[in-house]
């Protein structure tokens, strides 16, 4: 059947909407900056590989070291918390009526720059064998400012403390594509809290911003939802010091 | 990510620090403001030729909407 698509009255090509010299404004802007620089990099090396068709599925037998990768999933090696996936998907994020997963291949190959694109090569989706191997290990974070821990951390170590649930999201970007693809991770709660780690009933500071107590009550709650423990919630009028004091099962939240 | 600095005021961010005349904070959760470019109304799933309605947040309206000023989000540029 065909697909007609009638556009709403409110569309204008876009040479009418903005000039081109403005529309190319943004463009030139990324030739200039480190994204700009890596595509240039990119082209000097000389990489030719130019795939005229994806398997369906990696080759099991090629390595993932593998300069170009032989397959978009296959461009970075397993991480030494591979035995933590697939995590079990929590089933609250769920996208209820909402457009199907996105095919993985299409998601990893999928690219939305055409100053990747090099040479002759008339298809910018090509660009994902030049991304491989990534290097991935050893990936350390640095947590600095107005926190309670800071220091460096190695993100498997996190993942192993925190442990890793999936969720299904989607992703919308203002060029008006979309796409449905799993995360995996932790709720950055877990982290701004720093999970089981300083144990229930400690009295810890959260630093929710400088909003009026009923914001920060949503925002403590919600960190608390976060953590995925339905717990009771109650709250204790302001300290002299203007400070509040939120309990969450068996933790309590001091809001600054 | 490498690098994680909590800071008691808000930084300014990469976009509206470069290009502060592009689309706003609400740049793709927003289906009633327009972008001179691109429709914010609908969107393309990806490997697909489907056109979708975008909504409010992106959906996720039960999560973040409390995070946003009530009063920007009717905002028609």
């Amino acid at each position: 059947m065909a697909n007609i698509i009638i556009p709403p009255g409110w569309r204008i090509p876009d040479r009418e909407a903005t000039p081109e010299s403005v529309y190319f404004n943004r463009r030139a802007f990324l030739k200039q900056t480190a994204l700009g620089a890596a595509a240039v990099g990119l082209g000097a090396c000389g990489t030719e590989f130019t795939p005229t068709e994806i398997p369906d599925e990696p080759d099991l037998n090629s390595s993932c070291n593998a300069s170009p990768p032989s397959h978009p999933l296959q461009t970075i090696c397993p991480s030494p918390t591979a035995d933590l996936y697939p995590a079990s998907r929590n089933m609250a994020y769920e996208v209820l009526g909402g457009p199907a997963e996105t095919n993985r291949i299409v998601a990893a190959s999928f690219n939305n720059y055409y100053e990747f694109s090099s040479g002759g090569s008339t298809n910018i989706n090509t660009i994902w064998p030049n991304v491989g191997p990534l290097q991935t290990q050893p990936w350390t974070v640095e947590v600095v400012g107005e926190a309670e821990l800071t220091g460096t951390f190695d993100v498997y170590d996190l993942e192993r403390e925190f442990g890793l649930e999936e969720r299904l999201y989607r992703h919308r970007c203002v060029e008006a594509w979309s796409m449905v693809v799993p995360w995996t991770g932790y709720p950055l709660a877990r982290l701004l809290l720093r999970g089981p780690s300083y144990g229930r009933g400690a009295e810890r500071t959260v630093v929710c911003g400088n909003g009026d107590i009923w914001r920060a009550i949503a925002q403590a709650t919600r960190c608390t939802m976060a953590l995925g423990n339905p717990v009771e919630v109650r709250f204790q009028e302001p300290k002299g010091d203007g400070s509040y004091r939120v309990y969450a099962g068996a933790t309590t939240y001091v809001l600054a | 990510m490498v690098r994680i600095e909590f800071t008691r005021e808000q930084p300014p961010t990469f976009w509206p620090d470069v290009w502060s005349e592009e689309y706003g904070f609400y740049s793709t959760v927003n289906p009633a403001v327009p972008h001179p470019r691109w429709t914010q109304a609908i969107e393309i799933p990806l490997g697909t030729v489907e056109q979708r309605v975008t909504e409010l947040f992106n959906g996720y309206g039960s999560y973040v909407a409390d995070l946003y000023d009530p009063n920007l989000l009717t905002y028609i540029s």
